[in-house]
C-alpha cells in the first residue's frame, strides 16, 4: 500500500518542512493538539504561580498588578489557546476519518487556521515581554475596565489583536468542518449514521459560526476605542459598557459549550466501545446535542443578572431548561454501561471519572443559574470552583479520555497502561483536592481575582490544601508526558483497531495513510467497523452472510460478505 | 405541521439547517417581546436568517450524481442499499504541500500587530502576505485546471475520443494515482 510505505519511509526522521507545509488534516490535527498542549503547559504554569502566591496570606511572589496579568492570561489561554484549539485538534484528525473522506473540503484554509491560531496565541503571550506587562482585564475583558483610561498596558492591546487572530482562525475552522460534514460523507452515511463525535462537531461548528463573530466585532470595537479614539463602551464619553457584556456573553456562554459538546461526543464514543454495546439511545443523544447547542445560544445574560439590565425570568428559564438535554445524555451514557461487558483501560477510567465530576459541576451550575444564589456568590471563589469543576471536570477529563483513546490511531502505539492509569489517579485526586476547598472558600466569602487575603479570615488552611492539589495536577501532567515519550520510542504496532471499536477511523491504518482509506466497509449503521467485524466473524464460522443479523437490513439485497481484503482491520495489507 | 412540511421533501441536511434557522428566528422574536433589547435581538435574528438561507440553499441543491462503478468507495454504496447519500462528493484530489498558508498567516499577524507597534510592521507583513496569496491562488488555479482535465477525458472517452493524461496532474494526486511525492 503506497500510502503506508510512504508513511513508513518518512518515519525515520522528523520531516520538518513536511510539517510546516502540510495541508493534510491529520498533520494539522496533530499540530493543533501539540500546540494546544504547549499553551496548556504555559497556562498551567501561570496557575501554579497563582496557587503558590495564595498558599499563605501575605504577598510573597507577585503583586496585585502581576496577579491580574496572571489570571487574565491563564483564563484566556486555557479557554481560547488550549480548550478551543483542542477541539479543533480532535475534529481535524477525526472528522474526515469518521465520515470516510480523504481530507477536509478546504485543506489550505485549514492550514491557514492553524497558523493564525499559533501566531495569535504568541501575540497574546508576548504581553509578558513588553515593559508595561500583559493584559490585566480578566479573560472577560469587561468594559470600561478594558478601555484606555483604565487599562494602560500594551499587553491589553496585544490581547485584543491576538484574540482577533485566533477568533478568525476558529471561524475558518468551523466553516471547514460544516462543509466537510455536509458534503464529504461516504455514500451510505446518512446524517443519522454519523458517529456522535462528528455530530457534536457539526453542532459545535454552528455554535462557533454564531458566537465568534460577536466577540470579533466586540474586539474590533475595543481596538478602535483604545487606539483610534472611538467611544463604544466608555460611559463617561457616552458609550455603553453593557454592550460589551452582551456581546461578550453572547460569545462567552456558547464558548463554554463549544468546549463541552465535542467532549460529550468523545464520551459518546468511548463508553460504547468499553461496554461492548451500541450507544443507548443514539437518536436521543443526537437530539440532545442539537438542543444543548440551541439552548446555549439563549442563556448568555445569566452572567449579567447582577447588572440589573436583563430580563431575569427569560434567562433563568432557559438556563434551567438546558439541564434537560444534558440529563438525557447522562441516561445515554449510564444505560449504555448497564448490562455491558465493561472493561476499564485508561480511556474508560477517564470517561467514568468525567461522569462523576461533571454531574457534580452541573448541580452547582444549576444553583448558580438561580438568581438569588447568583447574587450571593457573584465574584467569590464559589464561581472559581464551579467554573473549574465544569471545565476541568467536564471538558478536560473527557479530553484525556479522547487523547488516550485515539493515541494509538494517531501514533500507531498504545500508551503504557500503568503510566496512563497513574496519570488518571493523580489527576483525579489533584482535582478534588484543588477545587473542593474552593467551594467552601466561596461560601465563606473569599473574593476572586485577589493576590492576597487577610491572615485572620480563617482561609489559610483551605488555600494551602488547594495549592497542594494544584501541584498534584502538575505531577499528573508530567506522568502523561513521560508516557508519551515512552510510547513514541516503541515501534508502531498497535494495528488499525486496537480497542475493537465502532466508527470508520478504526478501519484505516494506524497512523492512517495519506489518503486515509484504500477502501471502505459497507455503512449500514452508525457502527460500520463493528458490523464489518461481525460479518467477518460470521463468515469465518461458516454462518450465512449475516447482514440482517447484525444490522437493520438494507433496502436492497446488497452483497454482504467478508470485509474486502486489504481493508479489514484483522488483515491489513 | 411544521414537522410534516420539513419532513416531506429535501435532504436531511436542508431540514436540519431550516430547523436551526427557524429556532433562531422564533427565539429572536420571543426575546424581543420580553426585553425590547436590541443587541440580543439582532444577534439571534441574524443567526436565524443565516442558518435559514443555508437550509434553503441546500434544499435547492441538485440530487447527488450516482457514484461511478470504478470509485474506490463502491463497497460502501453497495452496502448502503440505496440509502440516503451525501451531497456531491468530488474528493480524492488533495493539494500538495505548500507554504502559502503559513505565509498568509504570518503576513496577517504582522499586519494586525502594526496597530500596536506602528506601521513598520505593516510593511513587514505585506511581503509574506503577497507571496502567500500569490502562491495560494496559482496553486488553486493549477489544481482546478488539473481537475477539469481529469474530468473531460473520462467523459469524452465514453464518446470515443482519446484520453490525454492531464498536463498539470503532478501538482495534485487522485485516487487512481499514488499520492504526490513529498517535497524535501
Ligand atoms: C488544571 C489546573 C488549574 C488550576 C490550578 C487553575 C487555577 C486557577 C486560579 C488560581 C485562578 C485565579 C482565581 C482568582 O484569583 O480569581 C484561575 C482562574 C481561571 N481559570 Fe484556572 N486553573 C486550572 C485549570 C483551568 C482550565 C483547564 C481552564 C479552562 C479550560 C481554566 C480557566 C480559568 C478561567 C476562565 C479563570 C478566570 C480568569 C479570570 O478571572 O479572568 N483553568 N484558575
Ligand atoms: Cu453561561
Amino acid at each position: 500500500m503506497t500510502a503506508a510505505t510512504l508513511e513508513a519511509g518518512r518515519q525515520g526522521h522528523l520531516d520538518l518542512l513536511g510539517w510546516i507545509a502540510t495541508t493534510d488534516h491529520k498533520r494539522i490535527g496533530v499540530l493543533y493538539g501539540v500546540t494546544a498542549l504547549g499553551f496548556f503547559l504555559v497556562a498551567g504554569l501561570l496557575a501554579l504561580v497563582m496557587r503558590a502566591e495564595l498558599a499563605v496570606p501575605g504577598l510573597q511572589l507577585v503583586g496585585e498588578q502581576t496577579y491580574s496579568g496572571l489570571f487574565t492570561i491563564h483564563g484566556t489561554a486555557m479557554m481560547l489557546l488550549f480548550a478551543t484549539p483542542m477541539v479543533s485538534a480532535f475534529a481535524n484528525f477525526l472528522v474526515p476519518l469518521q465520515v470516510g473522506a480523504a481530507d477536509m473540503v478546504f485543506p489550505r484554509l485549514n492550514a491557514l487556521s492553524y497558523w493564525l491560531f499559533l501566531f495569535g496565541g504568541l501575540v497574546i503571550l508576548s504581553g509578558f515581554l513588553v515593559a508595561s506587562g500583559p493584559a490585566d482585564i480578566g479573560w472577560t475583558g469587561y468594559a470600561p475596565n478594558s478601555t484606555l483610561p483604565y487599562s494602560t498596558t500594551t499587553g491589553t492591546d496585544l490581547w485584543v489583536v491576538g484574540l482577533l487572530l485566533t477568533g478568525v482562525a476558529t471561524i475558518f475552522g468551523a466553516v471547514n468542518f460544516v462543509t466537510t460534514i455536509v458534503t464529504r460523507r461516504a455514500p451510505g452515511m446518512g446524517l443519522l449514521r454519523m458517529p456522535v463525535f462528528t455530530w457534536s462537531i457539526l453542532v459545535t461548528s454552528i455554535l462557533i459560526l454564531y458566537a465568534f463573530p460577536a466577540i470579533t466585532a466586540a474586539l474590533i470595537m475595543l481596538l478602535l476605542e483604545r487606539r483610534f479614539g472611538a467611544t463604544f463602551f466608555d460611559p463617561t464619553a457616552g458609550g455603553d459598557p453593557i454592550l460589551w457584556q452582551h456581546l461578550f456573553w453572547f460569545f462567552g456562554h456558547p464558548e463554554v459549550y463549544i468546549i463541552a459538546i465535542p467532549f460529550f461526543g468523545v464520551i459518546g464514543e468511548t463508553i460504547p466501545v468499553f461496554s461492548r454495546k451500541p450507544l443507548f439511545g443514539y437518536k436521543a443523544f443526537v437530539l440532545a446535542t442539537i438542543f444543548i447547542g440551541a439552548y446555549s445560544m439563549t442563556v448568555w445574560a445569566h452572567h449579567m443578572f447582577t447588572t440589573g439590565a436583563v430580563n431575569l425570568p427569560f434567562f433563568a428559564a432557559t438556563s434551567f431548561l438546558i439541564a434537560v438535554p444534558t440529563g438525557v445524555k447522562f441516561f445515554n451514557w449510564t444505560f449504555t454501561m448497564i448490562g455491558g461487558r465493561l472493561t476499564f483501560p485508561a480511556p474508560m477510567l477517564w470517561s467514568v471519572g468525567f461522569l462523576f465530576t461533571f454531574l457534580f459541576g452541573g448541580i452547582t451550575g444549576v444553583m448558580l443559574a438561580s438568581p438569588p444564589l447568583d447574587f450571593q456568590f457573584q465574584d467569590t471563589y464559589f464561581v472559581v470552583a464551579h467554573l473549574h469543576n465544569v471545565l476541568v471536570g467536564g471538558s478536560i477529563f473527557s479530553m484525556w479520555a479522547g487523547i488516550t483513546f485515539w493515541f494509538p490511531k494517531v501514533t500507531g502505539r498504545r500508551l503504557n497502561e500503568p503510566l496512563a492509569k497513574a496519570q488518571f489517579w493523580l489527576w483525579t485526586i489533584g482535582f478534588v483536592v484543588t477545587f473542593l476547598p474552593q467551594y467552601q472558600l466561596g461560601a465563606d466569602g473569599m473574593p476572586r481575582r485577589y493576590a492576597d487575603y487577610p491572615a485572620d479570615a480563617g482561609w489559610t488552611t483551605l488555600n494551602m490544601i488547594s495549592t497542594v492539589g494544584a501541584f498534584l495536577l502538575a505531577l499528573s501532567v508530567l506522568v502523561f508526558l513521560i508516557a508519551v515519550v515512552e510510547a513514541l520510542r516503541r515501534p508502531a504496532d498497535a494495528g488499525p483497531d486496537p480497542w475493537q471499536a465502532n466508527s470508520l477511523e478504526w478501519w484505516a491504518d494506524s497512523p492512517p495513510g495519506h489518503h486515509n482509506f484504500p477502501n471502505l466497509p459497507p455503512i449500514r449503521s452508525e457502527r460500520p467497523v463493528f458490523d464489518a467485524r461481525e460479518a467477518a466473524r460470521a463468515a469465518a464460522n461458516g454462518e450465512p452472510p449475516a447482514g440482517s443479523a447484525v444490522a437493520p437490513a438494507p433496502a436492497g439485497p446488497g452483497p454482504v460478505g467478508p470485509a474486502p481484503a486489504g481493508g479489514s482491520p484483522e488483515a491489513p495489507a | 405541521m411544521i414537522r410534516r412540511v420539513l419532513d416531506a421533501t429535501g435532504p436531511a441536511e436542508a431540514r436540519f439547517f431550516l430547523f436551526v434557522g427557524a429556532f433562531g428566528l422564533v427565539l429572536g422574536a420571543i426575546y424581543w417581546f420580553v426585553s425590547y433589547e436590541l443587541a440580543g435581538t439582532v444577534l439571534l435574528g441574524g443567526f436565524g436568517v443565516g442558518a435559514g438561507v443555508l437550509g434553503l440553499r441546500l434544499r435547492l441543491e441538485r440530487p447527488p450524481a450516482p457514484v461511478k462503478s470504478d470509485d474506490r468507495r463502491v463497497h460502501a454504496v453497495e452496502g448502503a442499499g440505496g440509502a440516503e447519500t451525501p451531497f456531491r462528493d468530488d474528493s480524492g484530489r488533495l493539494p500538495g504541500e505548500t507554504l502559502a498558508p503559513l505565509a498568509v498567516g504570518l503576513g496577517v499577524a504582522l499586519g494586525l500587530t502594526a496597530v500596536v507597534f506602528g506601521p513598520w510592521l505593516l510593511v513587514a507583513g505585506v511581503v509574506p502576505l503577497a507571496w502567500g496569496a500569490w502562491t495560494w491562488l496559482t496553486g488553486a488555479r493549477d489544481e482546478l485546471a488539473a481537475t477539469v482535465a481529469d474530468d473531460v477525458p473520462s467523459r469524452a472517452g465514453r464518446r470515443g475520443r482519446g484520453a490525454e493524461p492531464p498536463a498539470t496532474a503532478s501538482t495534485v494526486s487522485g485516487p487512481g494515482r499514488p499520492p504526490a511525492a513529498p517535497r524535501r
